[in-house]
């Protein structure tokens, strides 16, 4: 199937000179950001600022901008509803990223500064879907530039560090985060997190507004050292066990959404990943769904 | 038992990289990541290299302590298995 059948009536590219769907912009703070949302009609506006309320800010340049763009209806194929699940059609190039999912298609640079969403939506609801599945791709492509990644993974904070359990669905992630927030440890999201450089050749993690249980909550945003990130499996018993070098950035590879697609940036994103193994533990924990694992991961941190 | 193909090439929706003694593969089209051991991982460089099946052989025979039948059978093996797996495809007899 041809790139962006399932979503598009043409295959061409929207119009590069649509104009914006309004006058509206805000900005967002969090990992590669600030990032500027503009071009929004007001509904537009009102259901983004909604959405993304915790981390909205002013005053500090942006350092990477989304742009709304108005697309006809007719470019898009007829789609009676939204269903509960799709997958996007993504298309790397050189110099940008083509993206087209559900009444959406969409521009980006490899370095994920620059933006631009065409759509035929002036609000309502499935907008704020629209440009949340489109913003997830830029800050993909954010992080993957900036030296970091997007792990598909529920993060958690504990003594001051976070550690990530990822895997593919079904693999315990949010069951972690529920057993981990149960011991009273701060959940940041069980679907996405942010892995960042500090600058100081460690790294960190950082909350992300985008969905999950945990990550559209009131916990508080902020980053914090990474201590370890844990590959899940379901196990009788909890054990935690070493992953070889090559296994564990084939699993973290696995759970690096978008990017991992595009055959441009393997390489860059591999070194990414190399650098995470080397700078922290990757291992893999396996783990009942009734019992708290969390003394034996205390216990693997003396091994 | 039909003779394995003598040349091999990597498919080209496949990536793979060293990382240590194993092998990170990503096969592309089917979205897949797959880790291969050291030997696995040797064999899969031989084969994208354009050895031939001897000579990936010899070579595998200077660089690990394993008697020549057994090494014979398990890179016959191996090879039909990265065939199989989508990883490599027969170029074949030169």
């Amino acid at each position: 199937m041809s790139f962006g059948a399932a979503f598009l009536a043409t295959p061409r590219l929207p119009d590069p000179a649509a104009p914006p769907w309004g006058g509206g912009a805000l900005e967002i703070a969090f990992a590669g950001g600030p990032y500027r949302i503009s071009g929004l009609a007001p509904d537009q506006e009102a259901r983004a600022r909604q959405r993304f309320r915790q981390m909205l800010t002013t005053g500090t340049p942006p350092a990477a901008e989304l742009r709304l763009l108005r697309a006809p209806p007719e470019h898009f194929a007829d789609i009676p509803r939204m269903p509960w699940t799709y997958t996007l059609d993504l298309r790397a190039g050189p110099d940008q990223v083509e993206v087209a999912g559900l009444l959406f298609q969409g521009l980006l640079d490899p370095g994920g500064r620059e933006g631009r969403l065409w759509t035929p939506l002036a609000g309502g609801g499935d907008f704020v879907g629209v440009l949340e599945n489109f913003f997830r791709i830029l800050v993909a492509y954010r992080l993957l530039a900036l030296g970091g990644v997007l792990l598909h993974s529920a993060g958690v904070v504990d003594r001051g560090r976070a550690r990530l359990f990822f895997g593919p669905s079904n693999a315990g992630k949010t069951t972690a985060a529920r057993i981990s927030a149960g011991g009273g440890r701060q959940v940041l999201s069980d679907d996405l997190n942010a892995v960042v450089p500090d600058g100081a050749g460690g790294l960190e993690v950082e909350k992300l507004p985008f969905a999950g249980e945990y990550g559209q909550t009131g916990t508080p945003s902020g980053r914090y050292p990474l201590a370890g990130c844990y590959r899940l499996e379901k196990g009788a018993r909890t054990v935690v066990s070493d992953l070889g070098t090559g296994a564990a950035v084939g699993a973290l590879l696995a759970c690096t959404p978008y990017v991992n697609a595009d055959p441009l940036r393997q390489e860059r994103l591999l070194d990414n990943l190399q650098r995470l193994c080397h700078r922290v533990p990757v291992r893999r924990l396996a783990f009942p769904r009734d019992g708290d694992f969390w003394p034996i991961l205390y216990e693997s941190d003396q091994e | 038992m039909p003779a394995a193909p003598s040349r091999y090439a990597r498919r080209p929706d496949v990536r793979y990289r060293r990382v240590g003694d194993e092998a990170v593969v990503i096969r592309q089209e089917a979205a897949e990541v797959v880790v291969l051991n050291e030997v696995a991982a040797r064999i899969l460089e031989l084969a994208d290299a354009g050895r031939t099946r001897d000579e990936m052989l010899e070579g595998l025979l200077a660089e690990f302590d394993v008697p020549r039948d057994r090494l014979a059978a398990d890179l016959d093996a191996f090879l039909a298995e990265l065939e199989s797996g989508g990883l490599i495809a027969p170029l074949g007899a030169p």
